[in-house]
């Protein structure tokens, strides 16, 4: 007595421990929320690059800002307003609606700097016939209407480089639509802002304080009469949001199924202390799970933590078991005793199926995989040596018992469903043959929890902006800085030959920002010294209605660029452009990777084709450079882990199968365990497909937990029992734990993110349709025919 | 951006109403004869118009040169919003604006597009045109402070930006011409330049 005293004093000891340790943990992980966090640990340097990209890439530190309502002029004053708030915010690298101002020190540094910046600086430039071509073209500008506008720049640059940089930049649509000089969207309701933030896309603390920045300075400008409203999208917004929403659909979704389940508990035992024990495994599982990740990730991903609350719905299941089983007159430590070899192998096919993902490269998964069997082998742990401790002394349960006999009714008629049930499945696997690879979700975006309407509205605002998308990319890298924007540059002639054959709109290039040390020093020595060029410009002026000393500006400015310093990327400090910059230009490894965004990609098969330079017509082979089509590549790498999910999948439920062979010891009983299992996850599969949805990796997730708690169905079903008594309360058993996870998992399908609902449907139909079927295809009478069916 | 036609009709139902009541006035008080005619009147008349064709010959004067700039051609308009200059002299060139695009070609082809309302120096200039073709008084009020004197038959219209932005560059236009028909167009730019366009209605 005294040392089975100890021996409990020492597991709750322990287990009180573990909770400290496990919160502690708990409480230093951040919680993150970017896909990014799903994305590979060890990729391809082509995925690589795209990682970084989703991450950290110019795309993703741009917020898409619209102010709607109110009167037209009420929203550019307000855009004016809040630009005016949010300039010069360190959280804030550029903001941009459209005025001027924005633009100051980036259109300071490229009209300082044009001839070292513009591609036409070239020796032809500055000789007499060279100028004079361009003084023609002056005098046709000064003719046309934009001449008005233009001509300020003229006395400086006749040979007009602003306007060969600011063509570049602006693309071909000339920018979006304004309203006294300020962005609006197409049809005029919307005034429109761009941000783009200085933390990275993945930061999300200070993306959160961005866009609290931002909405503040829109309080303050409106004022309190205003009828105007802030509309918010973008990367960052999405991530933040997202958070939010995971945090805040995890919450709801524990809270309602802590309270559903709890409710049902609260029915089934009549004791408050009773209803508290059997939830204890489940909350001890959870923590243990979130620190396991914690300590293994180092962070936690919200969509784990959405997922593993769940969990609870299977861990639950332990206590139940315990608790309904024990009968009066005989301690809950014996109905463990009996109990124990079917729960552990219950949980050890749980473990076995989710073991299988912690291989997986999708660090998502791992985290599922790791945080699933942490939880599962705890809550086990609690139950098995915790809570008898902390039962009432004779605690026996009556209630389920009255119930009982109603479960065994049912469950004594269901195997005549047999051949529906068949029939069912039958039809369920020609379905999912029939729709074949159709099920899946072979998009990378599938996997992302920004909700539909969400999505579209971020579209209909970068329409409206022109604001750059993940679209393609050619890539080049070298050693050197220096290195990498001479390869870039060295594509600028096949470039320019693609946009001439309008296989692209335009494209950028860092050395546009930034050009090599080469091109700038090329550029200067194309400058002639200031009596040459002098020479060269009164010779070109000859029979032009130029006055003679129109020019004096250009010759200064020229001689200037010829002896100043090269530009670095230290130049560039103080203007957007710094950005545009480090985002184009990345250090990757040991070297560096040049980005070129092409624009307007109409046949990306053709595009390809002739920078393999295949056709090989006039464009030569752009040496050393790939052609990144980013949504293809996520799309490919989605692809290839879900192909890995698969496979894991599959080996998990062969591992789940010889693990059950192994403890059966008999063909029969496999086939028997078995069987409702597949026959459930198939018809799950069918059911949820027919419904509209597409799978992704977190349905299989979900699948592999249907096997688990499944597997404990039909082992419980299939074990033989002592007594028809003992029958009735294992079936009443089994029917509460089943409701309880169909609670869990059924609050998490109302979840307004895709990914999460998805699961939720996916576990709370087929842990329903497994017992269902465990019951039709039992070989076992619930309960002898000659007892009594009311007691 | 430029408002809609509802609006625009609306406010010069108003604005007709308003010179009905004033043309009432006027018998009682002759002596204030040039107030009985105002930009409503005028703009309601260009608002019946739904097309109209002319020639042009334009005179520049810049600063940077030592004899004026000539060039000639023709204008087009189509209601709601398409304003042509299509100039044919010393050399082809184009200039298309529709809605919010404006397209400027040159004489080797080559074109270039943009956002009028993005560039407020060339707004400020195409737009006096536009709206006033339109008969657009809400868009023109937008832009401008609007001076208009003289009588249907030969008004003068002087145009004042309002952004300043704009003002840098364009200091005031000029409009006049006779009934709904534009007949000069003066530009006086801040730093002193300054264009003059004749206009020559074609026969309708």
């Amino acid at each position: 007595m005294t040392a089975a005293a100890r021996k409990a004093g020492w597991g709750i000891a322990a287990w009180l421990a573990g909770l400290i340790a496990c919160g502690l943990l708990v409480a230093r992980t951040p919680v993150t929320a970017d896909l990014s966090a799903f994305l590979p640990r060890s990729p391809s340097p082509t995925q690589q690059l795209l990682v970084d990209q989703l991450r950290d890439g110019v795309v993703s530190r741009l917020i898409l800002i619209a102010i709607e309502g109110d009167t037209p002029d009420r929203r550019t004053g307000l855009s004016r307003a809040v630009a005016a708030r949010l300039r010069g915010n360190p959280l804030v690298a550029a903001v941009e609606n459209g005025e001027r101002t924005g633009r100051g020190a980036d259109g300071a540094y490229l009209w300082t700097n044009r001839y070292l910046l513009s591609p036409a600086v070239t020796p032809d430039r500055f000789t007499p016939d060279g100028l004079r071509k361009a003084l023609e073209n002056d005098l046709r500008l000064l003719q046309s209407p934009a001449g008005m506008a233009l001509k300020q720049a003229l006395p400086a640059d006749p040979t007009a480089e602003i306007l060969t940089l600011t063509d570049r930049m602006l693309g071909d649509g000339g920018g979006p639509a304004s309203r006294d000089g300020v962005w609006v969207s197409a049809d005029g309701t919307r005034a429109l802002l761009l941000v783009q933030t200085a933390a990275p896309g993945f930061d999300l603390d200070a993306q959160q304080k961005t866009l609290d920045l931002i909405r503040n300075a829109f309080d303050e400008a409106r004022g309190t009469d205003g009828s105007a409203h802030l509309v918010m999208t973008g990367p960052a917004v999405f991530s933040v949001q997202t958070r939010d929403r995971i945090e805040a659909d995890a919450t709801r979704s524990s809270i309602v199924a802590t309270a559903l389940v709890a409710g049902v508990l609260l029915l089934v035992y009549r004791s408050l202390r009773v209803l508290a024990l059997s939830l204890l495994p489940a909350a001890t599982g959870t923590l243990a799970g979130i620190a396991a990740v914690g300590l293994g990730f180092g962070t936690v991903h919200g969509i784990t933590l959405g997922f593993g609350v769940t969990l609870l719905g299977e861990s639950v299941d332990y206590a139940i078991y315990l608790f309904t089983q024990t009968q009066p007159g005989s301690p809950a430590r014996r109905t463990l005793l009996r109990i124990w070899p079917t729960l552990l192998l219950g949980v050890a096919t749980s473990v076995v199926g989710f073991g299988t993902m912690l291989f997986s490269s999708f660090s998502g998964l791992a985290q599922l995989g790791l945080f699933s069997i942490t939880g599962l082998v705890v809550a086990l742990a609690v139950t098995r040596w915790v809570l008898p401790t902390l039962l009432p002394e004779g605690y026996a349960t009556e209630r389920p018992a009255r119930m009982a006999p109603v479960l065994t009714a049912l469950t004594r008629s269901a195997p005549r469903l047999r051949l529906p049930l068949i029939a069912v499945t039958l039809l369920s696997l020609a379905w999912l043959a029939y729709q074949g690879p159709a099920i899946w979700a072979s998009e990378l975006s599938s996997l992302s929890p920004v909700a539909e309407s969400d999505q579209q509205l971020d579209e209909a605002l970068r329409r409206d902006l022109g604001a750059p998308d993940a679209g393609h990319l050619l890539v080049t890298g070298a050693a050197t800085v220096e290195e990498a924007l001479a390869a870039a540059e060295r594509l600028a002639v096949p470039l320019e030959t693609l946009t001439r054959d309008r296989l692209i709109a335009g494209y950028d290039s860092p050395a546009l920002t930034l050009p090599s040390q080469a091109a700038q020093r090329a550029r200067q020595a194309a400058l002639p010294p200031p009596d040459q060029l002098r020479a060269a410009l009164t010779q070109a002026l000859q029979g032009l209605p130029f006055r003679p000393d129109a020019f004096a500006p250009f010759l200064a400015d020229a001689e200037k660029a010829r002896t100043m310093p090269l530009l670095t990327p230290a130049s560039l400090d103080g203007t957007s452009l710094k950005l545009k910059l480090d985002s184009l230009l990345v250090r990757s490894g040991t070297g560096w990777t040049a980005m070129l965004p092409l624009r307007g990609v109409t046949d990306p098969q053709a595009l390809a084709a002739r920078l393999a330079g295949i056709p090989a017509a006039h464009i030569p082979a752009a040496q050393g450079a790939v052609l990144l089509n980013l949504k293809e590549e996520s799309d490919t790498l989605y692809r290839t882990y879900r192909q890995e999910a698969l496979t894991l999948a599959v080996l998990g439920a062969g591992a789940i199968m010889l693990l059950l062979a192994l403890a059966l010891r008999s063909l029969s009983s496999l086939v028997a365990a078995v069987m409702p299992l597949a026959a459930a996850v198939v018809v799950t599969m069918a059911s949820v497909t027919a419904l509209g949805q597409t799978l992704t990796i977190f349905h299989l997730v979900g699948l592999l937990l249907v096997v688990g708690v499944g597997s404990n169905y039909s082992l419980l079903f299939e074990r033989p029992e002592q007594s028809p008594a003992l029958r009735e309360r294992t079936v009443a058993s089994v029917a509460i734990a089943n409701l309880c996870t169909v609670i869990g998992f059924g609050t998490l399908a109302f979840s307004a993110i895709p990914v999460l609902h998805g699961i939720g449907m996916t576990v709370a139909v087929g842990a329903f349709l497994c017992l269902a079927f465990a019951a039709v295809l039992t070989r076992r009478q619930p309960a002898g025919p000659e007892t009594p069916t009311h007691g | 951006m430029i408002s809609g036609n509802r609006p625009a009709r609306r406010s010069i139902l108003v604005g007709l109403g308003a010179g009905l009541a004033a043309l009432l006035l006027t018998a009682a008080a002759p002596s204030s004869a040039a107030e009985t005619w105002g930009l409503e009147d005028l703009f309601a008349r260009f608002a019946r118009v739904g097309s109209s064709s002319a020639r042009f010959t334009e005179t520049r004067e810049v600063g940077l040169l030592t004899a004026p700039l000539e060039s000639s051609g023709t204008l087009t308009y189509r209601r709601p919003d398409l304003l042509e200059k299509r100039t044919l002299l010393p050399e082809p060139e184009g200039m298309r604006l529709e809605g919010d695009r404006l397209t400027l070609t040159r004489a080797d082809g080559a074109s270039r597009t943009l956002s009028v309302s993005s560039v407020p120096e060339i707004q400020t200039y195409v737009e006096s045109i536009r709206s006033t073709l339109r008969g657009d008084v809400p868009t023109i009020m937008r832009f401008y402070e609007v001076g208009l004197e003289g009588t249907p038959q030969d008004w003068r219209m002087q145009l004042t930006p309002r952004a300043e932005e704009a003002r840098k560059t364009v200091q005031r236009i000029v409009i006049a011409g006779r009934d709904a028909t534009i007949r000069r167009i003066e530009i006086l730019q801040a730093d002193g330049d300054r264009s003059v366009m004749t206009v020559q209605p074609d026969p309708a």
